[in-house]
């Protein structure tokens, strides 16, 4: 019983101790922050950010038809 | 076995929270993209009540008066247009001996609308709701010509009406379009200027080429984009991170 106790209690702290390395390793560093969001921006969300910052031209609003 | 089940559960637990743990990992987004995302649901869920999304997103250049004043005068367009074809689907209809007074009623109400609009200051803090207000009212008059006509009329002589008001136009209309557009370009050079700010740096070459029209908007566009590429890793960060602010501000702004 008592062998039984002791390699859950290993288990437990080989467990605990597994949460505490991994949640540590995820923070993202601050240059790994800053290199992972650069290499994340493309073309195409630069063209859809500006896309929203101008008015195209044939730009319109609609009150709906008369018939 | 009383004395492993504690252990069991709380062997359990942890097993639970590294799950969760992972789990969080995997479907985790860049810390701004949920701000992002954020800051749009609240903005939406404000302004559900009074706008729905087109209106919404109208009003989003209306920060500026360029903006604001393009907005008012698609405005005063759209009523011009469905003023003249609102006389025009009256004159026939006198002339067919229909009684046309629910539809002049309604004629008289867009005609007042109008010169409500025309009198508006873009510049005004409130602005914004009176477009909003404004707009609503003149969906809504056009709806109840709409209905009073379906009412009156079959759908032939409805069709024979539609045919006549097609291309129904006048010089008051097209002078609105020409002055939609000088307001559009004078909003979309100050927009150009302004994502230079952002850059650190001027390039008046642009705007002129713009302006004059030389540079297509889509040119221009793609002109900014490959300066952004060409960018350091540092700027290109902050470059694009300030146009992504400024279109969330004009997002939560009104």
């Amino acid at each position: 019983m008592n062998k039984k106790i002791i390699i859950l209690f290993f288990l437990l702290i080989l467990l605990a101790s597994s949460v505490v390395v991994y949640s540590y390793m995820i923070q993202p560093s601050e240059e790994n922050l800053y290199t992972g969001s650069t290499n994340d921006i493309s073309d195409e969300d630069i063209l859809k950010e500006l896309d929203e910052l101008f008015i195209s031209e044939d730009d319109d609003i609609e009150i709906g038809d008369l018939l | 076995m009383r004395k492993i089940a504690p252990l069991v559960i709380i062997l359990m637990l942890l097993f639970a929270l590294h799950t969760a743990a992972v789990a969080e990992e995997a479907g985790e987004e860049p810390e701004d993209y949920q701000e992002d995302e954020t800051e749009t649901q609240e903005s939406g869920s404000e302004n559900e009540d009074d706008t729905d999304d087109a209106t919404e997103k109208e009003t989003r250049i209306m920060w500026h008066p360029y903006g604001a004043k393009v907005r008012l005068l698609q405005l005063q367009k759209a009523l011009s247009v469905n003023i003249l074809k609102a006389e025009t689907v009256i004159s026939v209809l006198q002339e067919q001996d229909f009684d046309t007074a629910e539809l002049e009623v309604i004629l008289d109400q867009m005609k007042e609308l109008l010169e409500e609009v025309k009198e508006a200051d873009p510049e005004a803090e409130d602005s914004v709701h009176a477009f909003v207000a404004w707009k609503h009212k003149a969906i809504d008059l056009t709806k109840q010509f709409r209905e009073a006509l379906h009412a009156t009329l079959d759908e032939a002589t409805v069709e024979q009406l539609r045919e006549v008001i097609r291309d129904v136009t006048s010089d008051t209309i097209e002078s609105f379009g020409y002055k939609i557009r000088e307001c559009i370009r004078s909003y979309n050079a100050y927009q150009i200027q302004r994502v230079f700010g952002f850059f650190g740096t001027a390039n008046n070459s642009l705007v002129e080429g713009y302006l004059n029209g030389t540079l297509s908007l889509y040119q221009v566009k793609l002109q900014l984009c490959q300066m952004i590429n060409q960018m350091t890793q540092e700027q290109k960060y902050s470059a694009f991170s300030e146009i992504r602010e400024s279109n969330i501000r004009s997002r939560i702004r009104p």
